[in-house]
């Protein structure tokens, strides 16, 4: 299913008093695919991704979901197969779990979409498995985990609803380290089991180690969309000029290539630029002595 | 040098989920800037509330200066060490900058008419004095931080742990509030002790001195420099390197010697074949 | 996205601005006890020429004020509806089968109108001019006799403020789980009563827990800060009582006078 954005403005309020934020924005949302969206704070990335699954309507222009279009005119009662098909998950998600157990909450969703209990029960549990959930703890309630833990549980709501494409933002935000690897896993796991992604992120190493289709907001317009080598290509001046900081293993290869250096390709990890990097040393200059 | 904080042997176990700190010591020395890093969950919150007698521990000592914290210490400790908290929303008491500025100074029975200086002063430090009247839910993660650290600052605290301060900032936020460490560090010297509680490394390489909890044990105690090397335990630990660091591993290069982003590029460069 | 304006402080610099909130407080209060007692159009006609002078005195475009009635409209409409069909007496005016307007029911409708109004643009005028610490503050000040009865009025002062300054946050907490709750399919509009009651939990719950958490760390950056007790504490702003004050005391007296007159010539 593919996403497409055409010719969309957005404003917040009515009347005289409308605050524009969104400004002819054409995109699309490619399916199957990782697509970043990045820009600095206040750019417009959180309203334009509530427009993914018509939380915000647009003002003028359309949102076209699969066979779905919403416009400023589409009402509320006809959202609901566009929510089923797009799930969304905010930032901090589990401060939006409420149910009794960790199963009823996961439950919540598919039920809502229409599922019977036994439905919405093994949906619950497969979801709950693939974001690596212990299926011990599947009754307990989830006021009594870890801060991890309910994250995962707050996943699992969304996946259970089996969107077609889920919204991230900034999922790994007060995660630690070790955390934020498991999850970008996870990601990248529910893509190439067919799933659409689109993630909003703050942070380059994820967008770099993630994306394949990058989208950056600036003031409320797309200032650039396209493939993830693409756009890390683009000089750093480029970047200086949107606010945004470079991942650092590509701000260390541009370093590196004005320092002489040549890349055949743009290193997506720190292994990959050592791997490219090696052959151009002479490691023989070491000698014995130490380089303080 | 004297010691600002000293634990010695402490004993502190969560009231549901059991033991946390066994005989645990740790100092901070005066004018020293200590990183506290580990993963979730390893105690190093627990430590910064610990310390604040903000929890109750069941054995050993803890001393602020030359004060033993107890009940009867308690406010002499709470106006030696400042704290910032994570959340920007959740320490924010004041209807507007000024006013929350103003809560510690009230707390302290500052007279009315020596206030006005004083905010003027601390949010000078941190760079938001132009934004005295303005109502946090205007403000910035990154800015209310600042006027968390200046609300802290306007007290003339020796000590200020910074309890994940900027795990809620966008990266703009969070250099903000470091660049402004940074200044504030350089100002007072010796003066100010500060403790960091992290997971960033790119935080911890600011700081003199890192200690590595783990489960309430202290695992590592030394320079940023030395403690980067170790990349490999770190990652046990749940925690990383910084780029410079790991890369250089991978390169198999075995150079005793920390080096920052900048030293290695310079360094790789003398090296090209 | 807000366009409540009542309770909401707007900032400016208008005259009303520069009075103590203790002395608004006691204008309103006493403007809208006074209204309570106007019995004729020339005490209506004395109130609205008081209040027309209070609204220039904030400097504020009438444009505000407008805004700040137009979400009441349908309140004040469906006052005016029962004091037309329900007033009674005569002459009747107008007949519809066993539903009369007579004339009495239309003054008296007129009347309550002109009342709402004007009660609700004065205290439009203090909220408008009056940051919600200023007035937490002047309240505490006005009810500082009451702590001869053991009334933790500091306490309730600092309560109200804290209160109110979570207000925009807590708001805006609701608006994401509402989101994050639609997203999962929540729909609040369709279905029974107890339907309708039980959808609600998924939003109450998450809100509930948020503002415990919120709390507790508010409490602990509260003790860091060396907070003890409300009471024995200084204060940044001193309320103080100046000459404009003064001058305000006097117009109110004045309008007090000048209303009895009015009402029983």
């Amino acid at each position: 299913m593919v996403i497409n954005i055409e010719g969309l403005d957005f404003a917040y309020g009515a009347g005289k008093q409308t605050v524009p934020v969104l400004k002819d924005i054409n995109l699309t949302i490619e399916s199957g695919k990782i697509t970043a969206i990045i820009g600095q704070t206040g750019s417009g990335k959180s309203t334009l991704v509530q427009q993914l699954n018509a939380l915000l309507k647009p003002t003028a222009g359309q949102v076209v979901v699969g066979e779905q279009v919403v416009t400023s005119q589409t009402k509320e009662k006809d959202l609901a197969p566009i929510r089923a098909k797009v799930g969304m998950v905010f930032q901090f998600p589990e401060s939006q779990l409420f149910a009794p157990t960790v199963l009823e909450d996961v439950m919540y969703g598919p039920l809502n979409f229409g599922a019977s209990q036994k439905e919405a029960k093994e949906a619950a549990e497969k979801a709950l498995s693939a974001v690596g959930f212990d299926q011990k703890l599947y009754e307990q309630s989830p006021f009594n985990l870890s801060g991890g833990q309910m994250r995962r549980v707050a996943l699992a709501g969304v996946l259970a609803m089996n969107p077609e494409t889920m919204v991230f933002d900034e999922p790994a935000a007060g995660l630690d380290p070790a955390g934020q690897a498991e999850l970008l896993q996870l990601l990248k796991d529910l893509r190439d089991s067919g799933k659409t992604i689109v993630l909003i992120s703050h942070q380059m190493e994820q967008v770099l180690a993630l994306a394949d289709q990058v989208v950056v907001m600036k003031d409320g317009q797309v200032a650039a969309a396209e493939a993830v080598d693409t756009l890390f290509s683009r000089p750093k001046a480029w970047f200086e000029e949107q606010h945004l900081d470079l991942p650092e293993t590509i701000a260390f290869q541009k370093e590196m290539e004005a320092a002489g250096f040549t890349f055949d390709h743009l290193a997506k990890t720190g292994a990959d630029l050592a791997a490219q990097l090696k052959g151009q040393l002479d490691l023989s200059k070491l000698g014995g002595d130490h380089h303080e | 040098m004297t010691d600002a904080i000293t634990i010695k042997n402490l004993t502190y176990s969560y009231p549901e989920q059991g033991g946390l700190f066994q005989d645990f010591s740790l100092s901070v020395k005066e004018g020293e800037w200590l990183a506290i890093v580990g993963h979730n969950g390893s105690g190093k919150s627990t430590l910064a509330k610990l310390i604040l007698g903000l929890l109750d521990f069941e054995e050993g000592r803890i001393k602020v200066f030359d004060q033993v914290l107890s009940e009867q210490t308690l406010a002499a400790v709470r106006s030696t060490v400042g704290m910032v908290f994570q959340n920007p929303d959740n320490q924010f008491v004041g209807a507007t900058v000024a006013d929350d500025v103003a809560f510690g100074l009230e707390n302290r029975q500052i007279p009315s008419l020596e206030m006005p200086a004083k905010i003027e002063k601390a949010l000078k430090q941190v760079g938001m004095n132009a934004y005295a009247d303005r109502e946090p839910h205007t403000l910035s993660g990154g800015q209310k931080q600042r006027v968390a650290m200046a609300s802290v600052l306007a007290l003339e605290p020796k000590v200020i742990i910074l309890d994940e301060a900027t795990a809620m900032l966008d990266p703009e936020g969070k250099q903000a509030v470091l660049q402004n460490l940074k200044e504030l560090k350089a100002r007072y010297q010796d003066e100010l002790t500060l403790i960091m509680i992290t997971h960033d490394m790119e935080e911890a390489a600011m700081a003199d001195r890192v200690a590595v909890i783990d489960d309430g044990k202290l695992i590592f105690d030394e320079k940023p420099e030395t403690l980067f090397l170790k990349g490999e335990r770190l990652r046990e630990l749940g925690l990383t390197q910084p780029f410079a660091m790991a890369l250089r591993e991978q390169l198999g290069i075995q150079n005793p010697a920390y080096q920052t982003t900048q030293e290695l590029v310079a360094w790789l460069s003398t090296l090209k074949a | 996205m807000n366009n409540l304006v009542i309770g909401q402080f707007v900032p400016g610099d208008g005259l009303l601005y520069r009075l103590d909130p203790r002395t608004k407080i006691l204008m309103t209060i006493v403007y809208v006890f006074m209204l309570v007692f106007a019995n004729g159009w020339t005490t209506y006609l004395w109130s609205a020429a008081f209040l027309l002078l209070a609204l220039i005195l904030t400097k504020q475009g009438l444009g505000l004020y407008w805004r700040g009635i137009k979400p009441i409209l349908w309140l004040i409409l469906f006052t005016v509806v029962l004091q037309l069909l329900f007033s009674g007496g005569t002459p009747v005016l107008f007949a519809l089968g066993p539903v009369k307007v007579t004339a009495p029911g239309l003054m008296n409708a007129i009347y309550v109108v002109v009342r709402f109004v004007l009660i609700v643009l004065m205290s439009t005028i203090l909220t408008i001019t009056t940051p919600p610490t200023a007035i937490a503050s002047a309240i505490e000040s006005l009810l500082k006799p009451l702590k001869v009865l053991r009334v933790p009025v500091a306490e309730l002062a600092l309560m109200l403020s804290i209160a109110l300054r979570f207000v925009p946050l807590l708001m805006g907490e609701t608006d994401k789980i509402m989101k994050a709750q639609k997203s999962r399919g929540m729909s609040l509009s369709t279905g029974s009563l107890v339907k309708r009651a039980k959808a609600v939990i998924p939003l109450l719950v998450p809100l509930f827990v948020g503002a415990l958490q919120r709390a507790l760390d508010l409490a602990n950056a509260m003790e860091v800060r060396g907070f003890e007790s409300a009471e024995g504490r200084t204060r940044y702003r001193e309320l103080a009582y100046g000459r404009d004050d003064t001058l305000a005391f006097f117009a109110t007296l004045l309008f007090f006078l000048g209303f009895i007159w009015l009402s029983i010539l």
